[in-house]
């Protein structure tokens, strides 16, 4: 669970983009894995199930949220200000202003790009398993993660033009 | 591109319908194949064109070319762009859309951004969650009276050191002591009163007192009465009696620490039953026997 908690963490904040709200959907998933680790097929990747599953229990609280009142989310900043584990001060204000630079795009765009950059480009799941995931061909997948790439470039080009001219 | 694509395109190659990105990769191919360079020559010429333009492009027509097209070319370099990120774009393709690059600075800062978001993205891959996140996953787990403990212990002591708990505690016990002792349902209605009552009730003597009276006002009259056989049978069941007393007494003592209302009713239930006997005995020795024996069994 150490081993993984930091990924089902950062799918939560994804989905659900409020810190508590994503702090409750990964301990749920943890809950369901330690309760249905008996369904797991031993020679199937762990890692895509559990992501597979902590995307559903997000999608499901999203579900339940949505009947109650809406609160006010709490901007994906302030949830990273807190949630990002930085080794030195020095490190946390370049990889924290990256960070925020970056997460700001993702979140001028859809929510289908989003997803698709979450699993493939930041969870690094492969085309193969994306596809399964959201039931979609790999095509598709590949069609929509190059779009979403993209798109996330031009959103940060946007917002700070100088972003990767160093690089 | 290869000869068979080249093929493909030649019909519109020869009216002249390729799109910059395609003219140059026929271009490109054309300068390495001699047989397409050829087959190129038979085509435009059965079109009707000037093939020499096609068969013989200037040295620099490809750069010149893309320098010229690089705002119609941006949608196809996009297209491209991330499989030349990743490494998956090669040969002619690679070098149209590097070519482009070089042209269109829009697209070569895009493309920038893409290269540094290669490294950026799977950094993002983890959060923390937080320190206790593993222990409250682990108490999540548990079963429910367990939590259920855990919760009251951690929760009790926050709620005793609130400054107010008193107050509180003062205000839920005032609630609780109404609702027991006033509400007419209830079984501890009547509770008060009957407590006031007790008070206000002059004290018992003690048993002890009582028995000790009673019994010397039983043996008085055992010494008292004659010497017929009746009255002997009546002086034995008083004996039996005095002794049915003494134990009597001995059992309220041990259990009336617990219910001294239970024994003393005992104590007064049996001192009645010796009282009319004796009453019995003074106004009539016989029936008074009859009553001693039906009492002894």
């Amino acid at each position: 669970m150490r081993q993984t908690q930091g990924r089902v963490f950062a799918i939560a904040v994804h989905y659900m983009r409020n810190r508590e709200e994503a702090r409750d959907a990964s301990q749920e998933a943890f809950v369901k894995v330690f309760r249905g680790l008996h369904t797991l097929d031993p020679s199937a990747p762990f890692l895509p199930w559990l992501l597979r599953l902590t995307r559903n229990c997000c999608i499901d609280r999203q579900r339940r949220l949505k009947v109650r009142t809406p609160e006010r989310p709490v901007p994906i900043n302030e949830a990273l200000d807190t949630a990002v584990d930085d080794p030195t001060p020095e490190d946390n204000w370049l990889t924290g202003a990256t960070r925020r630079l970056v997460h700001r795009a993702m979140n001028a765009l859809t929510e289908k790009n989003r997803e698709i950059l979450l699993l493939h480009d930041i969870q690094q799941l492969k085309l193969e398993e994306i596809a399964q995931l959201l039931q979609v061909p790999i095509g598709t997948v590949k069609s929509r993660s190059n779009r979403a790439r993209i798109e996330l470039a031009k959103a940060i080009r946007k917002i700070d033009p100088s972003y990767g001219v160093s690089a | 591109m290869n000869c068979a694509t080249l093929e493909a395109l030649l019909e519109r190659l020869a009216l002249g319908q390729l799109n910059p990105l395609e003219r140059a990769a026929v271009t490109q191919h054309l300068t390495d194949c001699a047989a397409c360079r050829e087959l190129v020559e038979l085509a435009q010429i059965a079109a009707g064109s000037d093939a020499q333009k096609t068969l013989s492009p200037p040295d620099e027509l490809m750069a010149r070319v893309l320098a010229e097209t690089a705002g119609s070319g941006c949608p196809s370099a996009e297209r491209a762009l991330c499989d030349l990120v990743d490494d998956r774009l090669e040969g002619v393709e690679a070098e149209l859309v590097r070519g482009h690059l070089a042209a269109c600075s829009e697209c070569g800062a895009l493309e920038r951004v893409l290269a540094s978001l290669v490294d950026e993205l799977p950094e993002m891959a983890e959060i923390h969650p937080g320190r206790q996140f593993v222990a409250s996953v682990l108490a999540a787990t548990l079963p429910w009276h367990v939590r259920g403990a855990r919760w009251w212990r951690r929760t009790w002591p926050r709620w005793v050191r609130r400054p107010r708990f008193a107050l509180e505690a003062a205000y839920a016990a005032t609630i609780v002591l109404v609702v027991l002792f006033t509400t007419p349902v209830s079984p501890l209605e009547a509770m008060p009163r009957r407590a006031v009552q007790i008070v206000q009730t002059v004290p018992t003597p003690r048993l002890d007192d009582q028995w000790t009276r009673l019994k010397a006002d039983l043996a008085s009259r055992v010494a008292t009465v004659g010497g017929s056989e009746g009255v002997r049978a009546v002086v034995d069941g008083w004996r039996e009696t005095i002794e049915l007393g003494d134990r009597t007494l001995q059992r309220s003592r041990a259990v009336a620490h617990e219910a001294p209302g239970w024994a003393l009713e005992q104590i007064r239930t049996f001192w009645g039953q010796v009282a009319s006997l004796l009453e019995r005995a003074d106004a009539d020795p016989a029936a008074a026997d009859q009553d001693s024996d039906e009492e002894t069994s």
